[in-house]
């Protein structure tokens, strides 16, 4: 995809004080569209999110928005940023409305144009018929949605989510994602996730993260190619269903009356075990098995 | 009538709407800029009283108030040593839990990217503790005032450095908050970091204190007279200065935002 690279990260490195780096070369350059960042927990996903929001500072590396360094200037940054953080709350006695009127009002918005906005992210993020609720008596969903609402208000130019699917049922899921998708159009929007499925339904780009590095960057299809032709699926009995994960990459189990039905990887193209079908293969396949090599590679490496 | 008619019932004495046709009345009349702080100050208030909070201060007004009759307090001087305490008392119940509403929820990251700079985030949240303070301080020395005697101009001097105290103990509360993260404990550290300097004064009464202690009384007990201007001056200087440095300390813990978020 072709886009004007708006927000720049060159070279971001994170090392908190007990020693640990959480961030050791993080290199990417962003435009409008949704942006997504793939990583198991620990990763150093919601690190990077927090020195994208400026509430950490990275110890070195540089980000820049249209050719100006954040770090030299964070309150016009801060004025263009929508930050949806991963442990976010808010005040549970306030009703919904007057959350959005208070962080609203923190964001520079008056009069009616601060109405008029609030009106307006709550028609977008369908709580308008709840908005005189208090926040305490509402589900996941419409917290994640008034989360959103908040990171709206003030037409940010990139948006910061973290973890914002977590928690929320499959409808709101998917109405989420086409959220994010269509904000994608009129900003850039930048997605932390471990949840596979959100990069791959709403995510122009991804780069993955594992301990802090950077391990892949691109399309989530030429990330997907990596496992094409390698992905079966096979019926076995239950009882042989524990020594099977041992002898393969297993990346999905289902019930199936009696026995079970097995998606599984395997190592390199060439036909799966005899009754096997060949499986098209899908972004999650190809994220397990990535995260599973990384994983055996760590255990590989020696010692000290 | 079923009781919840009669609650519906009793709930209608105040008009319907009556807040919303006021907030139409205030913003047509006021100036966005304060209508911002007055819609802040008004969530901070409510943020800073949980019921607790509440129960408390209002122990606090009740032990003043017993102590005051039980011990027949008519001399300034033990009046002093009570507006004293309880500003002490207040600064420490306001702050305690001051920075702890925002960490434990999780607001803290929604308002540090909204509100830029450190110092104009201390302020947001000090000036809403601070004017409580001051407020919930003013009926002891209104009453002390009338109940002992005490010409206004002593009242307001003793106002001054009551309230100055205050702002050192907040701040020490802030600080000592930084570190602890639990509100109980950092009341009970900061509590104890007082009595520590109280009693020190009180039991090696070191020379030339009145340069130097912060508890001070600003008028001589026989005479009532002003004491020395300049060790006043020297006195007060200093209070402000560990204002300052207590200030800076804790604008630094506040830059390690990962402490606080993480």
């Amino acid at each position: 995809m072709n886009y004007q690279s708006f927000l720049s990260i060159e070279h971001l490195r994170k090392v908190y004080q007990d020693g640990k780096v959480a961030l050791h070369d993080f290199s990417w350059e962003l435009g409008n569209g949704v942006f997504g960042l793939l990583g198991p927990n620990g990763a150093g996903k919601s690190t990077l999110l927090e020195i994208l929001s400026l509430n950490l500072m990275p110890t070195s590396g540089r980000i820049s928005w249209k050719g100006r360094d954040i770090e030299k200037y964070p309150n016009s940054f801060r004025r263009i940023l929508g930050y949806l953080p991963q442990n976010y709350g808010f005040y549970p006695e306030l009703k919904a409305m007057q959350i959005l009127e208070y962080l609203g009002r923190l964001s520079g918005l008056h009069g009616k144009a601060l109405h008029r906005r609030v009106d307006e992210v709550l028609e977008i993020v369908k709580l308008t018929e709840v908005c005189k609720r208090k926040i305490k008596g509402f589900s996941g969903g419409m917290l994640q949605r008034l989360a959103i609402a908040q990171s709206l208000l003030h037409q940010p130019e990139i948006l910061v989510v973290d973890e914002p699917t977590t928690g929320l049922d499959p409808g709101e899921r998917v109405a989420f994602r086409n959220l994010l998708f269509d904000l994608g159009h009129m900003c850039v929007v930048f997605l932390s996730t471990h949840i596979v499925k959100d990069v791959e339904f709403s995510c122009h780009l991804m780069t993955i993260l594992y301990s802090g590095m950077q391990q892949y960057t691109g399309v989530p299809v030429d990330f997907v190619r990596r496992v094409e032709g390698r992905v079966y699926e096979i019926v076995i009995p239950f009882s042989g269903l524990e020594q099977f994960s041992k002898d393969h990459h297993v990346i999905a189990i289902h019930e199936d009356g009696q026995d079970v039905k097995v998606r599984y990887i395997v190592s390199e193209v060439r036909p799966g075990l005899p009754g096997s079908v060949p499986m098209k293969a899908n972004l999650e396949d190809a994220y397990v098995d990535f995260i599973r090599e990384q994983e055996e590679e760590e255990e590989h490496v020696p010692a000290g | 009538m079923s009781l919840r008619g009669e609650k519906d019932k009793m709930s209608s004495i105040l008009p319907r709407g009556l807040g919303k046709k006021i907030r139409r009345i205030l913003e047509r009349l006021l100036p966005f800029r304060w209508l911002d702080v007055l819609d802040q100050f008004r969530v901070q208030t409510r943020l800073l009283f949980s019921r607790t909070l509440l129960l408390m201060v209002a122990a606090l007004f009740a032990f003043f108030t017993w102590g005051t009759v039980e011990q027949g307090t008519f001399r300034e001087k033990d009046a002093y040593g009570f507006l004293m305490l309880q500003s002490i008392a207040l600064a420490i119940l306001l702050h305690m839990n001051l920075w702890e509403t925002e960490r434990e929820g999780r607001t803290f990251e929604l308002l540090m990217m909204r509100i830029p700079g450190r110092h104009r985030m201390i302020w947001f949240k000090l000036r809403v503790s601070l004017f409580w303070i001051l407020v919930l301080s003013l009926p002891f020395f209104v009453g002390y005032m009338w109940f002992v005697n005490i010409p206004v101009y002593r009242g307001l001097v003793y106002l001054f450095f009551c309230m100055s105290l205050a702002l050192f103990v907040a701040l020490v509360t802030c600080v000592v908050a930084s570190f602890v993260h639990i509100s109980l404990a950092t009341g009970i550290i900061t509590t104890i970091f007082i009595w520590i300097m109280a009693v020190f004064f009180m039991a090696f009464r070191p020379p030339k204190r009145e340069y130097y202690e912060i508890f001070i009384e600003p008028f001589i007990e026989d005479t009532g007279k002003f004491k020395a201007a300049t060790a006043l001056i020297v006195n007060r200087s200093i209070l402000f200065f560990l204002i300052a440095f207590l200030y800076s300390w804790f604008y630094e813990r506040l830059r390690k935002t990962e402490k606080w978020i993480l």
